[in-house]
């Protein structure tokens, strides 16, 4: 081919060298080149020159923190990268199991504490009827109904009047909250009162059995009354009586 | 770098440390990363002028370097080359990307591109190169400027003319007198 056809395209095979040729103009350039070597080989000069020319930029030294993060990238540390995660994993689940018998370990206690609650409840409700069965088999021995301002609740309090201790049968008696408790007051002639014993609704039956603790005799007392009082208590009636029964 | 790891690293060749790195050698990796992380940086950071780009554009050139250390033929070239070619196009695709064209007054600084000269590594690659690095500093800055934009920008003719503000015609003939001219002392040193 001679090198006249070669004219129109040899400018343009110093842009096609460096990338910087028109898009429209680099199919007719190439299809060119397909035919015509002497346009091959002086592409190729252009070409090794244009290659050169990223070697004829001045060197510039990267910040120090690249090679770093390049080395982080490799698979020797992505690898430590996943055995760091294993490890924490494996805390993590160490610390999900102590945490799950912990959590067990309170419930236990709960559990325990609750039915230590439930011992208590039933061993004083065993006393309270060994005590009534021993009122009653005592002759003189008094019962006395005992009518509340609660609807359903009624009941009977078994004393003799020699003996220091009575018991409270309450049928229907309602559940209070936890932050409250029945109690029980003995009253004398002059009006005092005097605190008797603390008492919960029977979460087991219909009815509920309550002892009543005195130093005195019971003869000795006018009446005896029950309140609702905060838990654990208190030294006088905060409240009015839910009960009261003449003696 | 620790002196013992370098006196090391200057004992293996260019090829032979690719031929670790093809075979997942990480130490051999970073000492090629010792060896030309300021040419890529350079070449990087020349067409992108942002840091920040440039270090990205540098990571991905010795990212793909790892990935691709089988692929490189010695006899067709030298790493260096191979790497910084791989480095320009990178770094032209993310100039692309980031569509950071730089305007027209800022776009040439002669001085802050060619002001500082190569290391003079004596092979006789690098004595080429060298005189083609010479050989454009003696270029007429408006022919320095075309092949720039060209070149390290990514820029075809069209886009030249149209940034500089420059007739079509006047892009092409700097062009083609800047690269004859490149030629002719590119010749003249392979006949020495």
């Amino acid at each position: 081919m001679s090198r006249e056809n070669c004219l129109p395209y040899q400018e343009n095979l110093i842009a096609y060298s460096l990338g910087a040729l028109d898009a429209e103009e680099i199919a007719a350039l190439e299809s060119h080149l397909k035919t015509c070597t002497d346009c091959q080989t002086e592409l190729l000069d252009y070409q090794q020159i244009a290659a050169g020319l990223v070697l004829a930029v001045p060197r510039r030294l990267p910040p120090s923190s690249l090679r770093q993060k390049l080395a982080g990238r490799l698979p020797s540390a992505q690898k430590r990268t996943s055995s760091l995660f294993a490890l924490s994993f494996k805390q993590f689940a160490a610390g999900a199991v102590l945490a799950v018998l912990l959590g067990l370990n309170i419930f236990s206690a709960l559990q325990i504490q609750n039915l230590n609650k439930q011992q208590k409840a039933l061993a004083e409700r065993l006393s309270a009827e060994q005590k009534t069965i021993a009122i009653l088999s005592q002759p003189g021995t008094q019962i006395l109904s005992v009518n509340t301002d609660l609807t359903d609740t009624r009941g009977s309090i078994l004393f003799h009047k020699d003996m220091a201790t009575a018991v409270l049968i309450l049928w229907n008696l309602p559940e209070l909250e936890a932050s409250q408790t029945y109690q029980i007051w003995l009253i004398d002639s002059n009006g005092e009162k005097i605190s008797s014993g603390l008492f919960l609704s029977s979460t087991e039956s219909d009815y509920t059995t309550a002892s009543v603790q005195s130093a005195f005799p019971i003869g000795q007392f006018a009446a005896v009354g029950i309140t609702v009082e905060p838990s654990g208590g208190s030294q006088q009636p905060t409240s009015s009586p839910i009960v009261v029964v003449e003696l | 770098m620790q002196f013992v790891e370098y006196l090391l690293s200057i004992s293996f060749s260019d090829s032979e440390l690719v031929q670790k790195v093809a075979h997942g050698d990480e130490r051999a990796f970073l000492m090629l990363y010792d060896r030309f992380a300021s040419h890529v940086y350079g070449i990087t950071l020349r067409v992108l002028g942002d840091s920040m780009l440039a270090e990205e554009a540098t990571q991905d050139t010795f990212l793909k370097l790892w990935g691709r250390a089988r692929q490189f033929i010695p006899s067709q070239g030298a790493l260096v080359s191979w790497l910084l070619t791989i480095a320009h196009r990178t770094a032209l695709d993310r100039l692309k990307l980031e569509n950071r064209r730089i305007p027209a007054s800022n776009a040439y600084d002669p001085e802050e591109v060619w002001s500082i000269i190569p290391d003079e590594n004596t092979t006789n690659t690098d004595a080429r190169w060298r005189s083609l690095y010479f050989a454009v500093q003696s270029l007429p800055v408006d022919q320095r400027q075309v092949i720039d934009l060209a070149y390290y920008k990514g820029m075809s003719q069209s886009e030249i003319a149209e940034v500089l503000g420059w007739p079509l015609g006047t892009v092409k003939t700097r062009l083609r007198a800047a690269m004859q001219s490149l030629r002719g002392q590119w010749l003249d040193e392979i006949v020495k």
